[in-house]
């Protein structure tokens, strides 16, 4: 089943929907024709095979780069508020994660793999576009982007080429149980 | 708290003719030296807004004399160059508009100037002209294009927030601090940290909301839906924690006034500059004038007549006090004021409901509560107090903890 995609309520985007999919093609993968297009993309969001897509502002993108240079250089980030607020931010945009969900920390390093259990949304907190792929279509998250997922059929993370990707990702509570609320993978 | 709404009955006019000493003192001089504006906002509330008139220096000349003849300058006021878009005009018209106010300023009292504008033709000798002459900008912005453009439009239906931004950027080019003043719609509401991050972004810090209302031709307002009062309201508080938290402050216009109004309670005999008569001075590019709000100025109701009272080329202040559709409006908003107090627990921190806004939503100055009331006032007021007991009380944590 090809998942169906839109634009969160209460969120805009910045491109099309042309620059953001792209669906298998043999070997590889080309833009989708328009007959292809309006069978991915949905126009009123709310089902639940939805695959809605968010954008975090850039306030919030700077807090989280400063959190890491803190982490980094005095061992201070603080990811616990930042996911706070995050999903405070989340809440207000009336995309709440549910109440038992955990954010993690992910750094995705060339060749890594993100574990797909329970897999709510995810975020791009990188500078360059992060990729989540399903059997026939690829999604483009641009740097600050993010997808709230179907927990029954989130795809997989496509490993970066070159830079480490940096990402959030929101998981169920129940099959988050155990981990980190801080985690480096 | 919450207020009631009530409608006056057709009750007879009491009023009594307002001595000179009594009018004034004048605080905002508004002047629309030209009704045009180069740009179609769908919400504007300016009926003649295609109209290429313009100011005569006689009328200009007229305008200063009359002002500062009326006895109505008593201390510092400001100067509004509002209209339409008062940079449809060049520069040069204002350098000379300033060398006739200067030459018939002799109350010795300082008069700021300011222009609102909606920047898409600011340019080079603009920019002089305001450095020169130390004038105040405020620019209308709606937050980043996706919003502003939605009602922010040229007269072929095209965005204007390419335009806008080339302004403001022109202005920053020249070390000019400006402040925004975004209209808010019932789209707007979700997008608090949109429109914080496009402040950072473009280095305002200082801004102000206006509500989307319903004011002369703009009849039917998105924000009189149901439930936009909560949307509103947390809106505004997310939009303020932002603000608060900045790494570079950020003024909120609306908060400030909050914080001055609750901080003491305004006397009910004390009338505030919308409803005081001729605090505020409002002329037109014909020299008509009017008082009060100045959206009144250009337009009429059935039971009132022209809002214009006069005409400085023709009429004198004591001739305007004395007209009996003078004193019935004066009454009128009088009346409007008492009910505010009788019936609103907001009034004493401000001091009674804009009449314009009475007028256009309620069709009578002698009412109460109006949309932008709820929202303006009561939602910020409220927000404003929730977040001060906030800070005091991490203040005195803080103390305590020391």
């Amino acid at each position: 089943m090809k998942p169906a995609f839109a634009i969160a309520p209460n969120f805009h985007l910045g491109s099309g929907w042309s620059d953001r999919l792209l669906v298998a093609d043999n070997e590889g993968w080309r833009a989708p024709r328009e007959d292809e297009l309006a069978a991915l993309v949905v126009e009123t969001p709310g089902s639940d095979a939805a695959a809605l897509l968010f954008a975090i502002p850039a306030h919030m993108r700077t807090r989280f780069w400063d959190m890491l240079g803190e982490e980094a250089t005095q061992g201070s980030g603080d990811f616990v508020t930042f996911a706070a607020d995050l999903r405070q931010f989340l809440a207000f945009k009336e995309l709440p994660p549910p109440t038992d969900a955990t954010f993690d920390l992910l750094v995705q390093d060339v060749g890594g793999a993100v574990d797909p259990a329970g897999l709510w949304g995810l975020i791009n907190f990188s500078d360059e576009p992060l990729l989540l792929d399903w059997p026939d279509v690829r999604l483009r998250l641009s740097p600050g982007e993010g997808c709230r997922i179907d927990p029954r059929d989130p795809g997989r993370v496509v490993p970066p080429a070159e830079e480490p990707n940096a990402m959030v990702a929101i998981r169920l509570g129940s099959e988050a149980d155990g981990r980190p609320e801080k985690l480096d993978s | 708290m919450a207020a009631a709404s009530a409608t006056a009955a057709g009750s007879a006019i009491s009023g009594k003719m307002p001595a000179v000493g009594s009018s004034g003192p004048l605080e905002l001089l508004v002047v629309q030296p030209t009704p045009f504006c180069n740009i179609d906002c769908s919400y504007c509330y300016l009926p003649d807004r295609r109209n290429t008139r313009k100011i005569t220096t006689e009328i200009l000349e007229q305008t200063f004399a009359w002002t500062f003849r009326s006895g109505l300058v008593r201390q510092p006021f400001t100067l509004l160059w509002h209209a339409g878009e008062p940079t449809v005009l060049p520069a040069s018209f204002y350098e000379q508009a300033t060398v006739l106010l200067e030459r018939y300023n002799d109350s010795g009292f300082e008069v700021t100037q300011s222009f609102q504008t909606n920047a898409t033709l600011i340019n080079d000798a603009w920019c002089d002209f305001i450095k020169r002459r130390n004038v105040h900008v405020g620019v209308s912005v709606d937050g980043p294009a996706f919003l502003h453009d939605r009602y922010r439009k040229t007269r072929r239906g095209g965005g204007t927030f390419e335009k806008t931004l080339q302004g403001m950027r022109r202005l920053h080019d020249h070390g000019i601090d400006f402040n925004t003043i975004t209209v808010l719609t019932a789209d707007s509401l979700a997008y608090p940290d949109e429109l914080f991050d496009f402040f950072v972004e473009n280095g305002v810090t200082s801004v102000g909301f206006n509500v989307e209302e319903v004011e002369g031709p703009h009849v039917a307002s998105s924000l009189a839906r149901g439930g936009t009062e909560e949307r509103f309201r947390r809106f505004y508080s997310r939009f303020l924690d932002l603000a608060l938290a900045a790494d570079r402050p950020m003024e909120v216009r609306e908060f400030n006034t909050a914080q001055v109004s609750l901080s003491h309670r305004v006397d009910p005999a004390f009338r505030t500059q919308e409803c005081r008569p001729f605090a505020i001075l409002n002329v037109d590019c014909e020299g008509n004038f009017s008082t009060y709000s100045p959206e009144l100025l250009g337009l009429s109701g059935p039971r009132h007549g022209s809002f214009a009272l006069g005409n400085v080329m023709r009429d004198s202040l004591e001739g305007v006090l004395a007209q009996p559709r003078f004193i019935a409006l004066d009454d009128e908003i009088r009346r409007g004021v008492e009910r505010c107090h009788e019936t609103c627990s907001y009034a004493p921190f401000c001091g009674g409901g804009p009449p314009g806004n009475k007028f256009f939503e309620n069709g009578d100055f002698a009412t109460t509560e109006t949309m932008s009331c709820r929202l303006h006032k009561q939602v910020t007021f409220d927000v404003a107090l929730t977040k001060l007991e906030r800070l005091a009380a991490a203040q005195e944590g803080l103390a305590a903890a020391e």
